[in-house]
């Protein structure tokens, strides 16, 4: 069985135990300080006011 | 990377946030927005204290050096700052509002950065409605850091693109 998109239902149980172990990916090592990724941001937990003000 | 290092670079990664959300409010709404003072500091010191007692104790590997996966790092980062409410508002429904998005805003930033365009962190419509309200009563309860991040493993999961 899939879910949409395709991931295998015994992956994702599979991965599931990582909720109590370590990432495999260093934190350390992501750049987190992206102003595309910031706008991106902003503008989907805005949309909801963004939305009803050009309506408005 | 040494802990201290660590969180040298997490404070750095807070005043960005912060700035990048404060400006991009100024921007879009015409208006100033308002943080409290050293709040990134102080956000930073919620956000190591929590991990620090109420995660890494709790990890198979739980050794000082040893990761903490990305899905723990958005939820203790989200009660960090619904702890801080680092967004400075006169009414109080409002401030919880603004800093709930915020909340959110940095969440969805560290998964976008981790899954670097493999995802679309848009997500279902109502997701932000409901966890931003969960995220407004959530904070004068407790900290469910492990729960809250199984809906966030979840919700990539749901994002990844192919």
């Amino acid at each position: 069985m899939s879910k949409p998109g395709g991931v295998p239902t015994r992956e994702i149980r599979k991965d599931a135990k990582l909720l109590f172990e370590n990432d495999e990916e260093d934190a350390s090592k992501v750049d987190f300080r992206n102003r595309e990724y910031a706008r991106r941001a902003f503008l989907d937990v805005f949309s909801d006011k963004l939305k009803n003000r050009k309506i408005g | 990377m040494a802990p201290e290092e660590r969180e040298g670079v997490r404070l750095l990664d807070l005043v960005f946030w912060f700035e990048a959300f404060q400006a991009n409010y100024s921007e879009e709404f015409h208006q100033p927005l308002g943080f409290i003072e050293d709040s990134a500091r102080i956000i930073n010191e919620y956000y190591w204290e929590l991990m620090e007692s109420n995660v890494r104790p709790y990890l198979r590997k739980h050794l000082p050096e040893s990761r903490i996966d990305r899905h723990k790092i958005i939820s203790g980062m989200e009660m960090s700052i619904m702890f801080g409410l680092p967004v400075v508002m006169e009414d109080q429904d409002e401030r919880l509002d603004v800093n709930s998005r915020l909340a959110l805003f940095v969440a969805k930033q560290i998964l976008i950065s981790f899954n670097r365009g493999r995802i679309d962190a848009t997500g279902p419509e109502n997701f932000n409605r409901e966890h931003r309200t969960w995220l407004q009563m959530v904070s004068a309860e407790g900290y469910p850091i492990f729960s809250n991040a199984a809906t966030w493993y979840l919700f990539e999961l749901l994002c990844l693109k192919n």
